[in-house]
């Protein structure tokens, strides 16, 4: 299918135009949390900042918020924000943690820019104001503040449009928001949801940005309007947008002008720095004998434990290893694998054959057998598969299991259309995730909510209550720890699950049976129950992944 | 409330010393990803303010252009470019390049623009070239402007940088997403902490830089 078809696809869906997951919705999410943001952050921050222009103070304040500000990664400050007040007891899913990432992103500039607008106010027009009898309200009202009003709309411009932008973010910590099309979009492979997000996304933000220029404009006094000469208005726009306080026009000194070599050291500088990084391009896919072997994981703990057992018993028996663990899901991990961006990474065998469009069954042989024949043309070898296995587990409180006598899936059929499920934001493309939970129980549940891959989130949007249904792992700790019921999978949508090696067969013929023999080993030692206890030790005790299999390697063996 | 990890410290220590290694690495990859574009950008920029300069009428089309690619969100840019380019470093480069163009152009035609007519005249009546006197009056004199700009590129990338762990990269950004991913503190405050320490770095990095090549603007 082409993008553009895809994009056709998207646009005829019913969804898209309907429900809690249409445009309109994510639209009017998107919005309304930017203005509110923007509008919190005016009244927290301006009466201060308009004070301190009016007593002339806090210029150098205002210089070191803007910096600060900038400085501050604002995906970092969401991340903060959403685990703070998710351990406060917020739900998952509600805005609060995006609201006050984009307050703390809209409140600098509009701060420093209304400080530096009114003290761009010259000196000399405030005393002829005082002269001719003003008092001091009258001067702010009357004089500084109409004056100053380009600047300010500058600063809310700045602000509007930055919040516009990272609201886009919120996605990732499972709130909506057009960013949900993206992270969705991403996860699924679904190019068109993604690029619809994309471009509604771009054009909402170009659409703020004129939007309160022309306001901008038209706030601005006559008497202070620039010249319209196009590089005169440049320069004015520059000083402003960047809340940038050189003053072009009388700072720059002059004296023996010349320094040799000065514009040429900043480009000698550029071209070293664009020297230094090219061999940070993407990688030629033929590791050679000897080359670094890629190991990589899924995004959530099991995968990244397993995937560190196999990096640090590689290291230990003399290979080259590099990590690039927490990479994605499938969708993103499987052409990252294909294409020789990865070499090695722990696969699902009854996921992964389901992902090949092979023939997926209880039967642990079989599905491996299937699952190895169809990635085997594209340069993909599965490994002997381990006894271990982890599915997919549909979990309930055991409140809500009691008040509705929940032991198996099928038990949810009659009450599944006023149930909200949550899982991984790929879910409703998985056929063992809401396509089969639909085809094989004929489960249609009132909504679907986007969250994390069986990790913390839905967790808190179990306990929260803001799901009713949750996908998690078979091996997952939290289950027993909280007294949560798995739902037993009465008509076997899940196949067997064993753990698998899926490694780059280029990688396996360059090193030989030395290295298959060697993860062979750790396949066969791996059980179900160690799954369970090395998750519960990194969900619930948030222990370190690569410790905890640096200690099971230790116990079984295979370190000293 | 088990998953909430109590039983873990704000900052754990020891992961942070077993992880050492794990850390120079993303210092290097966010250093590397950051160091690329910017430098990338600075040239692209001096070629297209060149033309600005040239003919001042291509400096509304140029900001314009630049202009959207500076409003375009990052997340947004960086999944548009997965299908073209996949998802590598390259990906990120092309984004981060692209939000660093609108910064700097702006500041060298607005440093080389303010250099005040009296000055130009001056070196005219001293005989200098059209050449000479851009090379020695006009660029010295704009520096402080120019290296501004690329102070708040620079800044401002390295912020962006951390969104680049949706593609598997991040520098800094990776523990800032596995510990979304994990609610693990301690690595969620490493990330955020770290990227803001090398963004005030880089920055006083640039401001000496501007002391050593314009020291005619030290103030006694």
């Amino acid at each position: 299918m082409t993008t553009w078809e895809s994009v056709q696809e998207f646009l005829s869906e019913p969804t898209t135009w309907s429900g809690p997951d249409s445009i309109w919705a994510r639209l009017g999410e998107h919005i309304w949390v930017s203005v509110a943001a923007v509008i919190i952050a005016g009244i927290l921050v301006l009466p201060l900042a308009v004070w301190l222009g009016h007593i002339r103070r806090g210029s150098a304040v205002a210089t070191a918020v803007v910096n600060i500000g900038r400085a501050v990664p604002s995906f970092g400050i969401l991340a903060i924000a959403f685990l703070v007040l998710v351990q406060m007891g917020a739900g998952v899913g509600e805005p609060w943690a995006v609201l006050v990432a984009l307050v703390a992103l809209a409140a600098p500039p509009m701060f420093t820019n209304t400080v530096a607008g009114i003290q761009a106010v010259e000196p000399a027009t405030i005393e002829s104001a005082r002269g001719m009898g003003l008092t001091e309200r009258e001067v702010l009202t009357g004089v500084e503040l109409p004056l100053s009003a380009p600047l300010m709309m500058e600063g809310l411009r700045i602000a509007f449009v930055q919040v516009i932008a990272t609201a886009t973010l919120g996605a990732l910590v499972a709130w909506g928001g057009l960013g949900r099309y993206i992270v969705d979009g991403f996860a699924r492979q679904d190019m068109g949801r993604l690029i619809v997000g994309a471009v509604l996304v771009g054009l909402l933000a170009i659409a703020a940005e004129l939007g309160l220029s022309a306001m901008q404009r038209a706030t601005t006094p006559h008497g202070i309007r620039p010249a319209r000469s196009a590089l005169r208005f440049a320069r004015w726009a520059l000083v402003e947008r960047q809340g940038l306080f050189y003053n072009l026009e009388k700072e720059i000194p002059m004296r023996k002008p010349f320094r040799a070599g000065a514009v040429g050291a900043i480009l000698g500088l550029a071209l070293v720095a664009t020297a230094c990084g090219s061999g940070d391009g993407a990688e030629d896919g033929t590791p050679p004998d000897g080359d670094p072997i890629r190991v990589a994981s899924f995004n959530f703990n099991e995968s990244a434990i397993v995937a560190e057992i196999y990096a640090q018993g590689l290291e230990a028996n003399g290979y080259t290893v590099e990590r690039q663990l927490n990479l994605g899901n499938r969708e993103v991990v499987k052409p990252a694998l294909e294409e020789g961006e990865i070499d090695l990474i722990p696969e699902y065998t009854g996921t992964v054959a389901g992902f090949l469009g092979a023939e997926a069954s209880s039967d642990s042989d079989a599905t491996w057998e299937a699952a190895r024949a169809a990635w085997e043309e594209s340069g993909i070898t599965l490994l002997a598969y381990s006894p271990a296995q982890d599915k997919n587990a549909y979990v309930v409180t055991g409140e809500t299991a009691e008040e509705f006598g929940l032991t198996t899936v099928s038990d949810l059929g009659p009450v599944a259309g006023e149930m909200i499920f949550g899982g991984p934001p790929e879910c409703p493309e998985r056929p063992l995730c809401l396509q089969g939970l639909q085809e094989v129980y004929g489960l249609e549940f009132a909504e679907f909510v986007p969250l994390d891959v069986g990790g913390p989130i839905t967790v808190a949007a179990l306990e929260g209550g803001e799901i009713d249904v949750g996908l998690l792992f078979t091996t997952s700790g939290v289950i027993a720890a909280n007294e949560w019921v798995s739902l037993e999978d009465d008509m076997g949508l899940n196949p067997a699950e064993n753990i698998v090696p899926a490694i780059r067969t280029e990688v396996v013929e360059a090193y030989g049976d030395d290295l298959v023999a060697l993860l062979d080993s750790y396949s066969e030692a791996l059980t179900t129950e160690d799954l369970t206890a090395m998750n519960a030790r990194a969900d619930l005790d948030q222990e370190d992944p690569a410790l905890i299999a640096e200690e099971w390697l230790t116990t079984n063996g295979f370190l000293e | 409330m088990m998953v909430m990890g109590q039983t873990s410290p704000l900052v754990d220590w020891d992961w942070i010393s077993r992880n050492i290694d794990q850390i120079a690495d993303r210092t290097w990859q966010h250093l590397s990803l950051t160091a690329v574009s910017v430098g990338i950008g600075l040239v692209i920029s001096v070629a297209l303010a060149i033309v600005a300069l040239r003919w001042g009428w291509s400096y509304t089309p140029i900001t314009w252009v630049t202009g959207l690619l500076y409003t375009i969100p990052s997340l947004a840019l960086f999944a548009l470019l997965v299908p073209v380019v996949g998802l590598n470093a390259t990906n990120a480069v092309i984004a981060l390049t692209s939000y660093t163009l609108l910064i700097i152009i702006r500041n060298l035609v607005a440093g080389i623009d303010g250099v005040s007519d009296a000055v130009l005249e001056a070196a005219d009546g001293m005989g200098y070239t059209r050449r000479a006197r851009f090379w020695r009056m006009e660029v010295p004199l704009a520096l402080p402007v120019i290296i501004a700009g690329l102070r708040i590129a620079t800044v401002t990338t390295v912020g962006l940088v951390t969104v680049t762990a949706v593609l598997g990269l991040g520098g800094y950004g990776y523990f800032i997403l596995r510990g979304l991913n994990t609610f693990f503190w301690t690595q969620i405050l490493v990330g955020v902490v770290l990227s803001v320490v090398l963004a005030t770095v880089l920055d006083i990095g640039f401001l000496f830089l501007q002391k050593v090549l314009s020291p005619w603007a030290r103030r006694a």
